[in-house]
């Protein structure tokens, strides 16, 4: 009973703050909304005794990329910018149609995973162990792992190679002092 | 903890559709960012919900692989940003619609 009363706060949470992700005027705002999202969507991880999950989701994701977002956006000081609006009708009918598709799926999910649940069950006592993904971490996705850290290299590098204002014109004065 | 499995999909499915819909819908380049964020999220949910379901762990390892390639892709994607708000000053989706610059 307990644990039914708190995922249903946390399903409302997490609903909730998807919803004014989309909704809030406000860029930090919607940023804020964001990690209340992530941090929502980890305390259901933890609710379903995956805490591997929920711990990286909030060490990672909230607590490294949303900074990384908030910077920016104070860099930036976009401020008052943004509001939702829905100027373009072509693009109103698009969203009518993907909210109206979305309510169909819905409800077939729904009714097929009402009766019977295929099998599937959440009842795994004991989880998922963290010897066990870096087991498979190492053993059979090998390649995943270590192709994933080259690309996290060649993202830093492209970031500090975009980021350099006067690339050019510094190598030229260098070129033009000697 | 049975309603959680049908209960974490429908969570999923809103919140991708969501994210989907906010992409449509916003003009400023960093809040559509963050909608392909929301998304992320989704999926990440429905991976780890299977994971736990099945007892198997390869969920947890392509949960931590979409981590990590939403974490270079927001690195490099917000370097563009500021590229482009040096230049321009304002970053709305809409007036962005030249390749050249």
């Amino acid at each position: 009973m307990l644990i039914e009363l708190i995922y249903g706060i946390l399903f409302i949470l997490a609903l909730f703050s998807a919803l004014m992700v989309v909704l809030s005027p406000h860029v930090v705002y919607a940023a804020l909304y964001l990690v209340m999202t992530m941090v929502s969507i980890a305390a259901v991880f933890v609710l379903m005794n995956a805490p591997l999950a929920g711990a990286l989701q909030i060490i990672v994701y909230a607590g490294a990329i949303m900074v990384l977002f908030l910077f920016v956006i104070m860099l930036l000081s976009l401020g008052r910018h943004e509001g939702p609006r829905m100027h373009n009708r072509g693009v109103r009918v698009l969203g009518g149609l993907l909210a109206g598709a979305f309510i169909i799926q819905i409800a077939v999910l729904y009714g097929s995973l009402r009766d019977d649940l295929g099998g599937y069950s959440l009842t795994n006592a004991e989880g998922i162990t963290i010897e066990e993904v870096a087991r498979i971490l190492i053993t059979d996705y090998l390649y995943a792992f270590e192709m994933t850290s080259v690309l996290l290299l060649v993202a830093v590098v492209g970031a500090v190679v975009l980021a350099r204002r006067h690339l050019i014109q510094g190598a030229q004065d260098a070129d033009a002092s000697h | 903890m049975e309603f959680m499995l049908p209960g974490n999909l429908i969570l999923a499915a809103a919140i991708f559709t969501i994210g989907v819909l906010g992409i449509l819908l916003k003009r400023n380049a960093i809040s559509i960012f963050m909608c392909v964020e929301l998304m992320f999220n989704a999926a990440n949910l429905a991976f780890i919900t299977f994971a736990q379901s099945l007892g198997r762990p390869e969920g947890v390892a392509v949960f931590l692989f979409v981590i990590t390639v939403a974490a270079a892709e927001a690195a490099v994607g917000l370097a563009l940003f500021i590229k482009i708000f040096n230049d321009k000053d304002n970053i709305d989706a809409d007036e962005m619609d030249m390749l050249k610059n």
